[in-house]
């Protein structure tokens, strides 16, 4: 029976379970805003443009997240801008933008090779986070949080209708650049747990399963918020026993709840599993 | 016997002031594509005005014109005498979408949906007060949706959908109701319902603008057209705007065409044509 209560001796690994689970909720209920507003792509651009913010924040000493915001932001100026100017799609000048900041960040990497693994930025190391990076993750996931709680009817409307949005006066920009800032910072707390290649499945799985599985929207974050962190929890867990990535055992697990949710729900192939069948 | 029109004439006569002032309006694209040139039309306040076009002919530019969402190249738009973006933050617009434009399966319900035209106006933390939630079943029963209040948007018919964002615009309760397209994919019951609560808002003081590029029932429910080609067309009065030569012009040979096969007069600009004789504009 103690085995099971073992991961919880080490303060590496209750460090660890905690920074998951907070960002696992934190991606969750931000992810439920990205999925409905098809901002998949760009949640997945801005992770990668991150990291050269995050490699001249260790040059400088300065703290991770700002650099890494910096240049989030700068990339997604870069792409609305690309967009208008060139007339190009969405999302080519998203590839050609991301593509670029992921260069310089390697780039970066490779001529200061001392200061910061490729391996660390690629593919997170949750149980090696030291703790003034937790604290740092911690500020970032309850500001993110309390964004959200505050001002979620905004960004639903915006995410909803543009429109509407225009019509009720509020500012369709201002709330595009707090949706990009929420994602950009997200982003920044994920890539330290599940590395840049998996913050995308962070910002996208939770709130896919959750649509799945309801068609009221407060519902929807709270079943994000709760796959988000009890998956990672959960992912963190397994990942002691089985001796292996805990990132990779975090997204795995998303995967696996989300598809026998698919075969189920009646929004998915609901068909399937429903006595009346149909899809309505 | 007095025509619908003629009905709707008198009132806007009684009503001076100018809702929409369009200034030598332009608008061009990225990709070289003017959307609009030198559109200059004035619309009365308290009227319902019906804006027909091709498609292609401007129609949604003026819409984005309107919205601020489309920065003029060159003139300008006003709204009650203030430039569009102040109006905007004054609760002016309540806009009714095309049905394409929205997704249908959102996670909101039709409550939901009709709450979002209250949204601006609430508290900081949009916390509906009393006076909203009233407002949003006032609006929800005007249109005969309370029924179906806490369904998620996808499960209604066609007509339903249509229902839901008139309820929303009503909720919002703006000076200018802009809808666009709104008898696209609505069966005659919903239209007729739908005319009947634009003319109720009218008589309220309403300034209603219907984009659209189906001619059917136009000369029934507005008191002015405005036509697009790009250019104006003609602006006024619907009685004496609504003629067969002015609607070849905006709509090119097909209207003209059709006109012919129905047998009615393409050539005598000035006659004024009834609902009997007009085609149903091929989209």
């Amino acid at each position: 029976m103690s085995v099971l209560l073992d991961p919880f001796a080490y303060s590496f690994m209750v460090r660890g379970f905690w920074v998951a689970t907070l960002i696992g909720v934190t991606c969750g209920l931000l992810s439920c805003f990205v999925i409905l507003k098809g901002w998949s792509l760009l949640g997945d651009a801005l992770s990668h443009a991150v990291v050269p913010g995050v490699v001249v924040s260790h040059l400088m000493a300065w703290p991770l997240v700002v650099g890494a915001f910096i240049s989030g932001m700068l990339a997604a100026v870069g792409i609305g801008g690309l967009r208008k100017l060139s007339g190009l799609k969405g999302d080519t000048s998203i590839g050609i933008m991301f593509t670029a900041f992921f260069a310089v960040g390697m780039l970066l990497i490779s001529a200061f090779p001392s200061m910061l693994s490729l391996t660390t930025i690629l593919f997170g190391n949750l149980l090696g986070i030291a703790p003034h990076d937790a604290l740092q993750l911690l500020v970032i996931s309850l500001f993110c949080i309390g964004v959200i709680a505050l001002r979620w009817k905004d960004l639903l409307l915006f995410t909803f209708d543009e429109q509407q949005t225009i019509g009720q006066g509020l500012s369709v920009r201002g709330l595009q650049l707090l949706m990009l800032a929420l994602i950009a910072l997200v982003a920044v707390a994920a890539l330290q747990a599940v590395g840049a290649i998996l913050v995308m499945a962070m910002l996208i799985t939770p709130g896919a399963t959750a649509f799945l599985l309801t068609r009221r929207f407060p519902a929807m974050l709270l079943y994000a918020a709760l796959l988000g962190g009890g998956l990672a929890f959960g992912g963190v867990y397994l990942s002691y026993f089985l001796d292996v990535s805990a990132g990779g055992v975090v997204v795995l697990l998303q995967f696996i709840v989300f598809f026998p949710i698919l075969l189920c729900s009646p929004r998915g192939m609901g068909w399937l599993c429903s006595a009346r069948g149909g899809v309505r | 016997m007095r025509t619908p029109s003629l009905r709707g004439l008198a009132l806007t006569a009684n009503n001076g002031s100018i809702a929409v002032d369009i200034q030598h309006l332009s608008v061009g694209y990225s990709n070289g594509v003017i959307a609009l040139d030198d559109v200059s039309a004035q619309l009365p306040s308290g009227a319902i005005c019906a804006v027909l076009g091709a498609n292609g002919g401007g129609k949604s530019t003026l819409c984005k014109a309107l919205m601020g969402i489309q920065r003029p190249h060159r003139g300008s738009v006003r709204l009650f005498g203030g430039a569009v973006n102040r109006m905007l933050k004054r609760n002016t617009i309540a806009y009714v979408p095309q049905s394409d434009d929205i997704d249908w399966d959102f996670p909101v319900s039709v409550q939901d949906v009709v709450m979002m035209g209250r949204q601006g106006q609430m508290n900081w933390l949009r916390i509906p007060s009393r006076d909203d939630k009233r407002r949003v079943a006032q609006s929800l029963e005007r249109v005969g949706m309370q029924a179906v209040a806490r369904r998620q948007i996808g499960e209604l018919s066609g007509g339903q959908k249509k229902r839901v964002f008139i309820a929303r615009a009503l909720a919002q309760h703006a000076r200018l109701m802009l809808l666009d397209e709104p008898f696209t994919g609505v069966d005659m019951t919903t239209e007729n319902d739908l005319l009947d609560i634009l003319r109720e808002e009218r008589n309220a003081g309403t300034t209603i603008m219907v984009v659209t590029h189906n001619l059917s029932s136009v000369p029934d429910y507005s008191d002015q057209v405005m036509m697009l080609n790009r250019r104006v067309i003609a602006c006024g009065p619907t009685a004496h705007t609504f003629t067969a030569t002015h609607l070849g012009n905006t709509f090119g040979g097909v209207v003209n065409e059709l006109l012919k096969v129905t047998g009615a007069v393409a050539g005598e600009g000035n006659v004024a044509m009834s609902r009997s004789q007009l085609p149903e504009y091929p989209q």
